[in-house]
């Protein structure tokens, strides 16, 4: 299985995206804002291939998650999901070094293409 | 919708554009039906049946050659194909290219626009690796409002999120206040539009290097796959290559193509032409 942490606020968002991946070789692990995604990093207990990450989280949002990664040199590629949509701010994350982008709201088959060109493989089971 | 009905439009759409609605896809059919009858304020299935008994009008036949075809698709859609027309279709073919000619591309059955717009897109990023001549994408398709949306080259935020990586998004496109996003008109400008039925001649459009017609035979009869795919050979220049979808292939249509086999893309060339 391929493990992958997703960091969102929102257990809607966590619902809807783990019923897009059921039955795919995908397993997710949810935090519900950048602390706790770091907390679950440093515990090691897990071999994170991806990460999906929410903008506006309480506690630490996604940019200052992201910037915390990279300061650790955890170089686990990252997807932003969030409903910010503007081109500066796709820009900037990019620029920052995020891997891809979804805007939500988003479809299944939308999260698996992206996931998949990301990942370079198929997750379809 | 009763099987007298559904013979009657089935047998149109198939003698107009060659597509076959066969008995499993009778709901589908209906289903599109349903489209031309709010377009007519029609409150029964009967009402359109009868309106259509008393003769097509040409505004009937656009509606119905419109709902007839399967407009979806995707950017970029299948990604060996675009990963090697980037890696060696467009280069090698740009190296073999007399100065001064223009490279002249075919997306047929284009739909809203996103095959066409890839290839341009793809030819843009390609201009930042190597010399790219003048080039010209033909896109057509039967369906006079598939053209009308591929011309506004404006896509909702789901549309450009399918096969569009985000970097060429925001490079290529303009994001508008209602969350839609259009396409710069340098890539829209290197794409020509152009309505065409594939049982239509093709001589008019001129020779071409690249024929994409992905997903399209497989929608028609035998005899109609046969057809167009000798009248597109006769498009193709010499050593042009002619591409087909995933789910298509030469077998049982045609033996004047060679195949070729490249890092997972198949593409075709006539032997004639080779």
């Amino acid at each position: 299985m391929i493990q992958v942490l997703m960091v969102d606020d929102a257990k809607s968002v966590h619902a809807f995206t783990k019923n897009c991946l059921l039955g795919t070789k995908v397993e997710l692990f949810p935090a519900y804002d950048g602390q706790q995604a770091l907390d679950e990093l440093a515990k090691g207990t897990r071999s994170f291939q991806l990460i999906l990450l929410d903008w506006e989280m309480p506690v630490l949002d996604g940019p200052k998650t992201f910037a915390e990664l990279k300061k650790q040199n955890i170089n686990i590629p990252v997807i932003m999901m969030t409903s910010r949509n503007s081109i500066e701010d796709i820009s900037n994350m990019l620029a920052a070094g995020v891997s891809e982008y979804i805007m939500k709201p988003f479809t299944k088959d939308i999260l698996i293409s992206k996931i998949e060109s990301i990942l370079g493989t198929e997750v379809s089971a | 919708m009763n099987k007298e009905q559904f013979d009657f439009f089935s047998k149109y759409i198939e003698k107009e554009i060659g597509i076959v609605y066969s008995e499993e896809n009778r709901f589908q059919l209906q289903a599109r039906l349903n489209d031309i009858m709010k377009f007519y304020s029609l409150s029964t299935f009967d009402d359109l049946y009868h309106k259509a008994k008393d003769g097509i009008s040409s505004t009937f036949k656009q509606l119905l050659l419109d709902i007839a075809t399967n407009n979806e698709t995707l950017f970029f859609r299948d990604q060996k194909v675009f990963q090697g027309l980037a890696k060696f279709v467009l280069p090698e073919l740009i190296s073999s290219l007399p100065p001064g000619e223009t490279l002249k591309i075919w997306s047929a059955a284009c739909s809203f626009g996103q095959e066409p717009y890839s290839i341009a897109i793809a030819l843009m990023e390609l201009k930042k690796k190597m010399f790219v001549p003048n080039f010209q994408i033909v896109a057509t398709d039967i369906s006079s409002i598939a053209l009308e949306r591929a011309n506004s080259a404006r896509y909702s935020q789901l549309e450009v999120q399918r096969g569009l990586p985000i970097h060429l998004l925001i490079q290529y496109f303009t994001k508008d206040p209602d969350d839609y996003w259009t396409l710069k008109p340098e890539v829209r400008s290197s794409v020509r539009l152009q309505i065409k039925n594939l049982k239509d001649s093709f001589t008019d459009l001129g020779n071409f290097h690249l024929i994409f017609c992905r997903n399209v035979l497989i929608y028609q009869k035998l005899d109609n796959k046969i057809d167009i795919i000798h009248r597109l050979e006769k498009q193709l220049t010499q050593k042009g290559r002619l591409l087909l979808g995933s789910a298509e292939s030469m077998i049982g249509i045609s033996d004047r193509f060679s195949q070729v086999i490249r890092e997972g893309m198949i593409m075709y060339q006539s032997k004639s032409n080779s």
